[in-house]
C-alpha cells in the first residue's frame, strides 16, 4: 500500500538530514505504529505519506514514495485526498467549519461528490464514529476526545485507503484515549483500512498494532512485528519493561497475556517516612465560577492542604476544573466563596515581586512565558528580573538537563528542554510552590524520566509541587498524593497507591499486571524483587 | 451596535467587535489631538489658543500650536468619524461571519485569495485569545503589563503562534483537497441570513458608493445607520 524507496529528506538551512536512505513497505489493512524520540522525524514520515512534506513544508526529497501506486513526489496533497485521510496533531487548528456535520462534509464538497452520495456518506460516518448526537454542535464546544473523533470522521468520510494520525491521544484523558483507539482498531478490522499512527504513550497503543516502525535517527530505522521490535527497543512501555525485569521469554503485549503466566511475586512493603514539613497551600471551601459574575460553577466547595516536600497530582477529565483550581493558586480564578492561602497570604494581594517569590506557575503552553530569542538571553533576563545572582538561571538549567546550546532559539528546543528552561526561569526566583499544568504533552519516555527526577529534586528542597495531568504512568512515578476532580467537585484525595489502584481506568500498567502487590512502577518491582 | 445585539453568539467574536470599537475610539482621539496641535490656519470662531512654535521657513503653511477654531475641530472630527466607521464595520463583519462561509462564497478558482481571506478572519479571534493567554503567562513571570515594552514581549509569541496556527489550517485544507477540484459540490446550499446582509450591505455602501458622492461624513453615518435599520426591518 505504501512504499518508501531510498527516501532521504533534508530541510533547507538545516545541517542534519531528517531521514536518510529509508526503504520500507507497508501492506494494506495494517495497523502500524511509528515510535522514536521527540523531534526525530516521526511527523515528517507521516507527512511524506500524503505529500505535505515537501509540497507544503518545503524540504529536499530524494528517492520515491508511492501510495497505492501514486507518487507523492508528483502529486500535490490535495490530489491524494481521496486516498489518504489525515488527522493532524492539533485537530482544532485544522478544522475549517464550525459545525460538526459541515466539517465532516467539507472534504466531500471539495472533491465534488454529488449531493445524494454525500448525504449517505455523512450519515454513515456520523454513525461509524458515534457522532450522530453531536452533529449540530459547534466544534469549539466539544471535549478533546470528541474533537478527535470529529477529525477522524472528517478524514474517513472520503473512504480513504490510508489513515494517518499524529499523536491522536496526547491531549486526551485515559478514557477518551481508549475510546479513540478502540474505534481505530475496529476500523482496521471492519474496513481493512491501513492505519499509521505516531504516538508516545505506547502503553495505550501496542495491544492494537500489527507492526512498529522504530526510528533511532538518521539511517537507523527498524520495521518489524510488535514483539520483535519491543524486545530490543530502547523505547518501551512499562509492561514490556516489567516483563524484561521479571524475565519473560514471550513478551506480553496486554495485561491479560502477562497475567496468564502465573508466577510468585512478593508484596512490596512500603515504609512511610514522615518528614518535618510546613503547610504551604490552604484551600478552604473554595467555589469558583468560569467567569466573574456568572453562576455556573467551575469548582464547588473544594478543601485542600499541601505541605512542603509534597508532590500532588491533580487528575480528572478534560474540563473537570483542574486548570481553574491551579489558577486559583495565583489569584486568577473568579472566586465566589471560600478562600485560598498560599504561604499564609491571599494570592490576589501579592504584587508581582511577591508572586514570583512565592509561586512558580508553568502554563499549559510553557512557551508563553518565554520572551527572548536565545536561551542565554532568556536566562540573563530571568536573573535580572528575579534579582538573582548572574548565572543562577543558567546554572539551574544545566543542573536540570545537562548541556543545551546557549545560542539556540527557545522555540527550537524539544518539548522537554523547553519545559526545563521555563522551570529554571521560574526557579531562579526561588519560589516555595511550583505549579505545572499538563507538563508532559508530546514527551517521550526519556524526557518524562528526566522530568520526574527534576521535580523530585525540586520538591525535596522543601518546596511543594502540584501538577495537573492525564498521564497515569507519570503520576505513578512521581506523585505522593493524588486528587481527583470531577465536574468541579473533589472526588477523592488519597496517597498515590490508594488512588491509582482504586479504579482500573486510572491504574498504571504495572498495577494492573500485578494487582494487590503494592507496586505501581517498574522501579517498585525492582525494589520488591531486591534488584 | 444593532448588529451585535442581533447576534450575540460567541464571546470570542464579540471580543473582536469590542476591540474594533476601542480601536475606532483611539483613532478618533489621536486625530483630534493632532488637529489641536498641528494644522494649517483655518477660519472660524476661536475656542482657545495654544502657544505657537516658530517653524523654519521651508515648512510654509504648517504650524504647531496657535489658535484652535471650530472649523478646524469639526473638519477633523468629520474625517476621523468616517475612518472610525470603517473600522467598526470591519469589526462587526468579522464578528458575524465565519471563515467557512467566506470560503464557500468564494469561487473555487480564486483559491489563494479565498484561503488568505479565510485565514485572516479565522485568525482574528484567535489572535485576541492568544494575547490574553500570553499576557496571563507573563504576568505570572512577574512581568509588568504596562508600557510599550510589554507589547514587544507579547507581540513576538503571539505572532509566532498565529503563524503556526495558520500553517496548520493551510496544511489541513491542502490535505483535504481544497482547490484541487474545479467543480466542488455543496452539502448545504448557503442560506443568506438576514444578519449577513445587514453586515454586508452597509459595508459595501461605505466602501464603494458613499466616498465617491462627496457627502458630509455625518450624513454618511446617518445613511449607514438607516440602511442597517431598513435591512433589518425588511428581513
Amino acid at each position: 500500500m505504501i512504499e518508501f524507496k531510498n527516501v532521504s529528506l533534508i530541510y533547507p538551512n538545516s545541517e542534519q538530514t531528517i531521514i536518510e536512505d529509508l526503504s520500507f513497505k507497508l501492506n494494506e489493512g495494517e495497523f502500524v505504529l511509528i515510535i522514536g524520540e521527540t523531534g526525530i522525524g516521526k511527523s515528517s514520515i507521516l507527512k511524506l505519506m500524503n505529500g505535505l512534506v515537501p509540497h507544503h513544508t518545503g524540504g529536499i526529497l530524494s528517492g520515491e514514495i508511492e501510495v497505492a501506486g501514486r507518487s507523492t513526489r508528483l502529486l500535490r496533497p490535495g490530489e491524494l485526498a481521496d486516498l489518504v485521510g489525515v488527522v493532524p496533531q492539533n485537530p482544532i487548528n485544522g478544522f475549517v467549519c464550525d459545525i460538526v456535520e459541515d466539517e465532516i462534509a467539507f472534504s466531500l464538497e471539495t472533491l465534488g461528490v454529488p449531493l445524494d452520495v454525500m448525504r449517505k456518506r455523512v450519515e454513515e460516518t456520523l454513525d461509524l464514529l458515534a457522532l450522530a448526537p453531536l452533529r449540530n454542535r459547534e466544534i469549539q464546544t466539544l471535549s478533546g476526545g470528541e474533537q478527535q473523533r470529529v477529525a477522524i470522521a472528517a478524514a474517513l468520510v472520503t473512504h480513504p485507503k490510508v489513515l494517518l494520525l499524529d499523536e491522536p491521544t496526547s491531549a486526551l484523558d485515559p478514557i477518551a484515549a481508549e475510546e479513540v483507539l478502540s474505534i481505530l482498531h475496529r476500523l482496521v478490522q471492519d474496513l481493512g483500512l491501513t492505519v499509521i499512527i505516531a504516538e508516545h504513550k505506547l502503553e495505550r497503543v501496542i495491544q492494537f498494532v500489527d507492526r512498529i516502525l522504530l526510528i533511532n535517527g538518521g539511517k537507523d530505522v527498524q520495521l518489524g512485528e510488535t514483539r520483535q521490535i519491543l524486545s530490543t527497543s530502547p523505547i518501551a512501555p512499562p509492561l514490556v519493561e516489567l516483563a524484561r525485569v521479571t524475565g519473560f521469554s514471550e513478551l506480553p503485549l496486554t495485561i491479560r497475556e502477562f497475567r496468564r503466566s502465573v508466577f510468585e511475586f512478593p508484596k512490596l512493603e512500603r515504609s512511610s517516612i514522615s518528614k518535618e514539613s510546613e503547610t504551604l497551600i490552604e484551600i478552604e471551601s473554595l467555589t469558583c465560577s468560569y467567569e466573574a459574575g456568572k453562576n455556573k460553577y467551575a469548582l464547588k466547595d473544594i478543601n485542600l492542604k499541601m505541605n512542603s516536600g509534597e508532590i500532588l497530582a491533580l487528575m480528572g477529565r478534560n474540563g473537570a476544573g483542574k486548570s481553574t483550581l491551579l489558577k486559583s493558586l495565583v489569584g486568577l480564578s473568579p472566586i465566589v466563596s471560600g478562600q485560598v492561602r498560599v504561604l499564609g497570604h491571599n494570592p490576589r494581594d501579592f504584587n508581582s515581586r511577591q508572586l514570583i517569590k512565592s509561586i512558580g506557575y508553568v502554563p499549559q503552553e510553557p512557551g508563553d512565558l518565554l520572551i527572548e530569542t536565545k536561551v542565554m538571553d532568556e536566562c540573563h533576563r530571568a536573573d535580572v528580573d528575579n534579582h538573582a545572582n548572574p548565572g543562577t538561571t543558567w546554572q539551574i538549567l544545566t543542573d536540570l538537563i545537562g548541556s543545551v546550546s546557549p545560542n539556540s532559539h527557545p522555540r527550537d528546543l524539544s518539548e522537554g528542554q523547553k519545559l526545563a528552561l521555563v522551570v529554571s526561569v521560574l526557579l531562579s526566583a526561588n519560589p516555595r510552590v511550583l505549579v505545572l499544568d499538563e507538563p508532559t504533552r508530546g514527551f517521550d519516555y526519556d524526557s518524562k524520566r528526566k522530568l520526574v527526577d527534576t521535580l523530585k529534586q525540586i520538591a525535596s528542597a522543601d518546596r511543594a509541587v502540584i501538577l495537573a495531568t492525564h498521564d497515569v504512568e507519570l503520576v505513578a512515578e512521581l506523585a505522593d498524593r493524588v486528587v481527583f476532580i470531577a465536574d468541579g467537585e473533589l472526588i477523592s484525595d488519597a496517597d498515590t497507591i490508594t488512588a491509582l489502584t482504586a479504579s482500573p481506568a486510572f491504574a498504571p500498567q504495572v498495577a494492573k499486571a500485578l494487582p494487590d502487590k503494592g507496586v505501581l512502577t517498574v522501579t517498585d518491582v525492582r525494589a520488591a524483587l531486591g534488584k | 451596535m444593532l448588529l451585535i445585539k442581533v447576534s450575540q453568539r460567541e464571546m470570542v467574536r464579540l471580543n473582536v467587535f469590542l476591540l474594533s470599537l476601542k480601536l475606532a475610539i483611539l483613532a478618533v482621539t489621536i486625530r483630534m489631538i493632532f488637529a489641536i496641535i498641528i494644522g494649517v490656519p483655518m477660519p472660524g470662531q476661536t475656542i482657545f489658543s495654544l502657544p505657537e512654535f516658530q517653524l523654519p521657513d521651508f515648512l510654509v503653511g504648517i504650524r504647531i500650536g496657535g489658535e484652535v477654531t471650530t472649523d478646524r475641530l469639526l473638519g477633523a472630527l468629520n474625517e476621523s468619524l468616517l475612518f472610525a466607521a470603517l473600522i467598526i464595520l470591519f469589526g462587526a463583519a468579522n464578528s458575524l461571519t465565519t471563515p467557512t462561509k467566506i470560503l464557500k462564497v468564494f469561487p473555487q478558482r480564486l483559491y489563494g485569495f479565498g484561503l488568505a481571506t479565510a485565514m485572516a478572519t479565522k485568525m482574528t479571534p484567535q489572535f485576541a485569545e492568544s494575547v490574553s493567554r500570553i499576557r496571563m503567562a507573563q504576568h505570572l513571570r512577574g512581568q509588568s503589563q504596562k508600557g510599550a515594552k510589554s507589547w514587544r514581549r507579547i507581540g513576538t509569541p503571539v505572532l509566532e503562534e498565529t503563524l503556526s496556527k495558520s500553517l496548520d489550517l493551510a496544511a489541513s485544507l491542502e490535505a483535504r483537497g481544497y482547490g484541487i477540484n474545479p467543480n466542488p459540490t455543496r452539502y448545504k446550499p448557503i442560506k443568506w441570513q438576514s444578519r449577513e446582509s445587514v453586515a454586508l450591505l452597509p459595508a459595501l455602501y461605505a466602501a464603494v458608493v458613499l466616498p465617491s458622492l462627496d457627502l458630509n461624513p455625518i450624513l454618511i453615518l446617518a445613511i449607514l445607520f438607516l440602511s442597517m435599520l431598513a435591512v433589518w426591518i425588511l428581513k
